[in-house]
């Protein structure tokens, strides 16, 4: 079979950023993560390396692809050998966010079509950006796309995947007006329902934003900031026994009273903690910030 | 899965028993390709027996479908359990084929 030039992640992230490579609003931080491992795995379906039903994802083909990403999250769903809900892989593979977003940067500027840029914002502090250098295969896919919406063709199965995303995302306004997506709405859901990874990513989403907005605004003491991170991460990572949880937000723990003292100290729960150091840290968001050229 | 196939008149008759997933999508492609390599443009998908459907085999239906339709053929799904009905329905699927509830109704 002959690949693409790009990988449909590598599609996702190019309709998501404008030409100076900062990032649509409702694609930053974990929905972007979470997005991206929703659409790696439909990449691997039509690859035949995986296949789907309304609920579980199975194993199809082993073969390698050749991809790094792809390679990877095969690897880690062939390791695990047993049938797992679509919405447990994409949260579970999530938590490797930051390196897909790394590898799809890098694999971009290795096909020339985002360029680095350095920009000094500070005289003590430079910013990376990764503005798009060539915009062909962009014009290409939205082109693509907004045809096969506006007309009555049967869509291909690569684009289906692409208008489910958009549309679970939240990310049709990276292609279409308001006024496009309230005239063709009906022909937007019906290809964005055709494919039910893509549908997952809409109850994913869902039910982390809430989560997130439960957390901000029931949160007041330290402890409770704490409580509300780890179900934040437990949501997150599909997490059902607190027995699995590492032992510095497993509530009971001696190493979990250490880490409610650090909330009190920094107050935030926003916070990591590195087991081979014996560390805590705030998490870094100036990564994301970085990354998007904010 | 089984795969029983008919000819009446300008249409193939294909009855599918048992289940169409991972471990057999591409056996059922390969027979209905056989057909479109044939030159036959109808096919009546009976689908009375089919017990259940993987996306993989629900592409292959699609992409039958955009095969015949664009020599001015087509694909009719006919006798859907309520069961397979539901994941046409959920996976919306269903609104680009034409249906029929048995076998007569599309002969008359």
């Amino acid at each position: 079979m002959t690949r693409n030039f790009l990988n449909i992640p590598e599609e996702i992230y190019l309709l998501s950023i404008d030409e100076n490579g900062n990032q649509h609003q409702n694609l930053k931080n974990e929905n972007f993560d979470l997005v991206i491992s929703a659409a790696l795995l439909m990449d691997l379906a039509l690859l035949h390396r995986i296949d789907s039903d309304q609920t579980y994802i199975f194993t199809d083909k082993k073969e390698q692809i050749g991809d790094v990403l792809l390679d990877g999250v095969l690897d880690e769903i062939i390791e695990y050998n047993n049938n797992r809900r679509i919405e447990n892989w994409i949260s579970y593979l999530s938590i490797h966010g930051q390196f897909f977003r790394d590898e799809i940067i890098t694999s971009l500027v290795r096909k020339s079509v985002l360029k680095i840029e350095n920009e000094r914002v500070l005289w003590f502090f430079s910013k990376r950006k990764y503005p798009i250098v060539d915009d062909t295969e962009l014009e290409e896919v939205q082109s693509r796309i907004r045809n096969l919406i506006f007309g009555t063709e049967i869509p291909d199965e690569r684009d289906i995947v692409i208008v489910s995303i958009l549309f679970n995302s939240n990310l049709l306004g990276t292609i279409f007006t308001e006024e496009e997506v309230s005239k063709y709405n009906a022909r937007i859901v019906q290809i964005a329902k055709m494919d039910f990874i893509g549908q997952a990513i809409g109850n994913v989403l869902k039910e982390y934003n809430i989560s997130i907005f439960d957390s901000i605004l029931k949160t007041k003491s330290p402890e409770e900031m704490l409580e509300a991170h780890v179900e934040k991460l437990k949501k997150k990572f599909r997490v059902t026994n607190d027995d699995s949880l590492p032992t510095w937000i497993r509530k009971g723990t001696r190493q979990y009273e250490e880490t409610l003292k650090y909330v009190r100290e920094v107050g935030t729960a926003e916070i990591t903690f590195n087991p081979r150091l014996k560390k805590y840290s705030k998490i870094n968001y100036g990564y994301y910030q970085s990354a998007f050229g904010e | 899965m089984n795969i029983i196939s008919k000819e009446v008149g300008k249409y193939i008759h294909i009855t599918i028993v048992g289940r169409i997933d991972t471990s057999n999508y591409e056996i059922f492609s390969n027979e209905l390709q056989v057909f479109i390599d044939e030159g036959k443009k109808f096919l009546i998908l009976n689908l009375n027996d089919l017990e259940y459907i993987s996306s993989s085999g629900l592409r292959i239906f699609l992409k039958v479908l955009k095969a015949l339709r664009a020599v001015e053929g087509d694909v009719v799904l006919c006798c859907l359990t309520d069961k397979i009905k539901s994941v046409f329905e959920m996976s919306g699927f269903l609104s680009f084929f034409n249906l029929a509830d048995n076998i007569d109704s599309i002969e008359e």
